[in-house]
């Protein structure tokens, strides 16, 4: 019978159609993935807003997740031969003689008169198909992947506005131009840590808190009639560390370096070069100073037991790394909220006197 | 050119010389001959189901003259024996012995008209005959001529005194094949050629009992590819209920689907169909061509969707578009 099977044609042909059909099947799933993605973030955006706080990339992770989770298998899957023959002759209208022709390379056909029909059949049409190989891949609408951005981008921006540090961080940009009060704007959790902070540096101003006892209530500056009230009943004596340990006071563990750093602030904020600085810049300045006089100041036991014995020169260590701007976390934008509404307080009653 | 391409070739024209023949003596039925011819070379029965006056019984005698066969005929009637399709023992001209006078079933092709007029009884002497080609009859049996072929006719309408064909014997029918009126352009031509004529008994024959048994074997090389194969299965599995791969249709309206037998039968058809085409494997087209005459006698419809007006067609027409959208996903 002498059948002369050119493997290579027809097997080369179906592995270029299995490379667009799995491109194309990637893609196909690649829109299911979007979908699946936006939805999933949509939901969490979602759930963030109305019951509980997600951080941010906690939401994006699982978005992206669901969506690779949806794309990976296709991304792994090859399609086999079969699927491309089937393809091909679908596409092409061969009538299944590539899928018979390549059943019958692999045997799994028994050899009868028409396999060498079909074999002569499926190298003619690969060979009328191979010029237009390229239309086995039908590019999918790229309207599902546009219309799949209208989640995403409801969920961001249910996101953003639900996002508490943009909420403090608006109401501290409104109270900086306006020179007003807007803690009313600002989360319980920072109203409190301000309050605690408050309580900090009253200790720090005993003296003249004792001698005008009556000076916060004569006033209006200050942000809420609470704050005043603990201001003034707290005691003269007490530590720092007793008002910040209270329950509520919305301070957390690693704020006490924020609150012995405050006499540094204090006395940074004493030099004449700070005049027009942005709040951000003098709390960095503040807090430089800080660092520096560690070594010289004795509020901290364990910075005292660290000092360098003298005649040891410890190798100089490199600089921070300058950057043009470092954003405030909630906590320092209230500090120094705080300490700028003192300082003004103070100079109010000085002027008075 | 191989041997078998001349082959293809010269089925292809044999097959296509005899529709012309039929198509000019039963006129527009375009799809009842193509369907009739693809059941006759795919070595099955077939089962006509039309009105009284539709050319029924005129189709089968055109056929087998087209064909060259010898016809056999069985008029049912309540009273009908099986001694009187199968044949029966008579004593001899010389009264000296008893010898089998062999019944019109031993024919190539045997029309059985008005079969669901014959009781059970009859009915089921034809059973032995469509399934093993063969009739035992006093303890011996009697191997039936090849090829070998029941067509079956029977009235829809006027179904008192009649006796429904039961499952197991409609199953051994190939095909069953609904015949529609025919338009307004055919029936004109109907009067110009048969009023004053019976085309049928001019018709003269275009192949041999040989060659339709050649045409019938070179059916049986037409390869059949995995994949269709598959899609086959599931297209049968489609239709049981209660099959994991169960066509929503199927589940809403289908009692009983298809057996192991309707699936050979469509492979059978599609082969058939394929060779027809000039082609020497099948399609998937070839599978959706032929599935309805396979299936729709062998499917039974819920009591509830047969009141409601459900047709056995039109659940086929549903299943099929289901079973479409399933290969084409996997494509």
């Amino acid at each position: 019978m002498g059948i002369t099977v050119k493997k290579v044609s027809v097997l080369g042909f179906l592995k270029a159609v299995r490379r667009r059909l799995w491109f194309e099947n990637l893609l196909s799933r690649m829109r299911v993935a979007v979908w699946v993605g936006s939805g999933v973030l949509l939901a969490l955006a979602v759930i963030n807003a109305l019951l509980t706080s997600i951080p941010f990339v906690w939401v994006v992770g699982a978005a992206v997740l669901a969506a690779a989770l949806v794309a990976l298998p296709e991304m792994l899957r090859r399609p086999t031969l079969v699927e491309c023959a089937v393809r091909a002759d679908h596409q092409f209208g061969g009538h299944s003689v590539l899928t018979t022709a390549l059943d019958t390379l692999r045997g799994s056909i028994s050899r009868t008169r028409s396999c060498a029909v079909v074999i002569s059949q499926s190298e003619a049409a690969v060979a009328a198909w191979w010029p237009r190989v390229n239309s086995i891949w039908a590019a999918p609408s790229p309207t599902a992947f546009v219309l799949a951005a209208v989640p995403t981008f409801v969920a961001l921006l249910l996101l953003v506005v639900s996002s508490p540090q943009l909420r403090t961080e608006s109401a501290a940009q409104s109270q900086t131009s306006s020179g007003a009060e807007t803690v009313d704007d600002a989360d319980d959790s920072v109203v409190a840590l301000r309050d605690s902070i408050r309580r900090d540096l009253s200790v720090g101003q005993t003296e003249r808190t004792t001698l005008d006892g009556d000076r916060h209530q004569s006033t209006d500056m200050a942000p809420s009639a609470g704050a005043d009230t603990e201001l003034v009943e707290n005691p003269a004596g007490a530590p720092p560390e007793s008002a910040v340990a209270t329950p509520g006071a919305g301070t957390e563990a690693g704020d006490a370096r924020r609150t012995s750093a405050s006499p540094a602030t204090q006395a940074a904020f004493e030099q004449p070069s700070f005049a027009g600085r942005t709040e951000q810049q003098i709390q960095r300045r503040g807090e430089t100073t800080a660092s520096l006089q560690a070594g010289d100041t004795d509020f901290r036991e364990s910075l005292v037991a660290r000092r360098i014995p003298r005649g040891q020169l410890r190798p100089a260590a490199a600089p921070p790394t300058a950057s043009p701007w470092t954003a405030m976390t909630a906590a320092e934008v209230a500090y120094a909220r705080v300490y700028l509404d003192e300082r003004n307080l103070n100079e109010e009653v000085s002027l008075r006197d | 050119m191989t041997d078998f391409t001349k082959t293809v070739e010269t089925v292809g024209r044999d097959i296509g010389a005899v529709h012309d023949a039929l198509s000019r003596v039963i006129v527009g039925q375009d799809d009842l001959l193509r369907y009739l011819l693809i059941a006759i070379f795919a070595g099955g029965h077939v089962l006509l189901e039309g009105l009284p006056g539709l050319g029924k019984t005129h189709l089968a005698k055109a056929l087998a003259a087209a064909l060259g066969v010898r016809l056999g005929r069985v008029q049912c009637t309540p009273d009908l024996l099986p001694a009187d399709i199968t044949g029966s023992d008579v004593l001899s001209a010389d009264a000296k012995s008893v010898e089998f006078r062999p019944g019109p079933v031993f024919a190539n092709l045997v029309l059985v008209d008005e079969i669901n007029r014959a009781t059970p009884r009859t009915q089921a002497a034809l059973l032995e005959a469509m399934q093993e080609f063969q009739v035992t009859y006093g303890g011996t049996a009697y191997e039936l001529p090849t090829p070998f072929w029941i067509v079956a006719t029977q009235n829809p309408i006027e179904l008192e005194g009649t006796f429904p064909l039961p499952e197991a014997q409609l199953d051994r029918f190939l095909f069953k094949i609904d015949i529609g009126y025919p338009s307004a352009d055919s029936l004109e031509e109907l009067l110009d050629t048969s009023l004053d004529s019976e085309p049928a008994d001019e018709l003269e024959a275009l192949l041999t009992t040989q060659r339709v048994q050649e045409i019938v074997n070179a059916t049986r090389e037409v390869l059949v590819s995995e994949a269709v194969r598959k899609g086959a299965i599931r297209l049968i599995l489609g239709t049981q209920p209660d099959s994991e791969f169960a066509a929503v249709s199927a589940k809403e309206h289908v009692r009983y689907g298809a057996s192991p037998r309707a699936l050979q039968a469509l492979i059978r058809a599609a082969r058939v169909r394929a060779l027809f085409s000039g082609r020497v494997q099948v399609d998937f087209d070839d599978l959706r061509a032929v599935a309805t005459p396979v299936l729709s006698h062998r499917m039974l419809l819920k009591t509830v969707s047969e009141l409601d007006g459900i047709t056995i067609d039109s659940v086929i027409r549903t299943l099929l578009g289901e079973w479409q959208d399933g290969l084409g996903q996997t494509r």
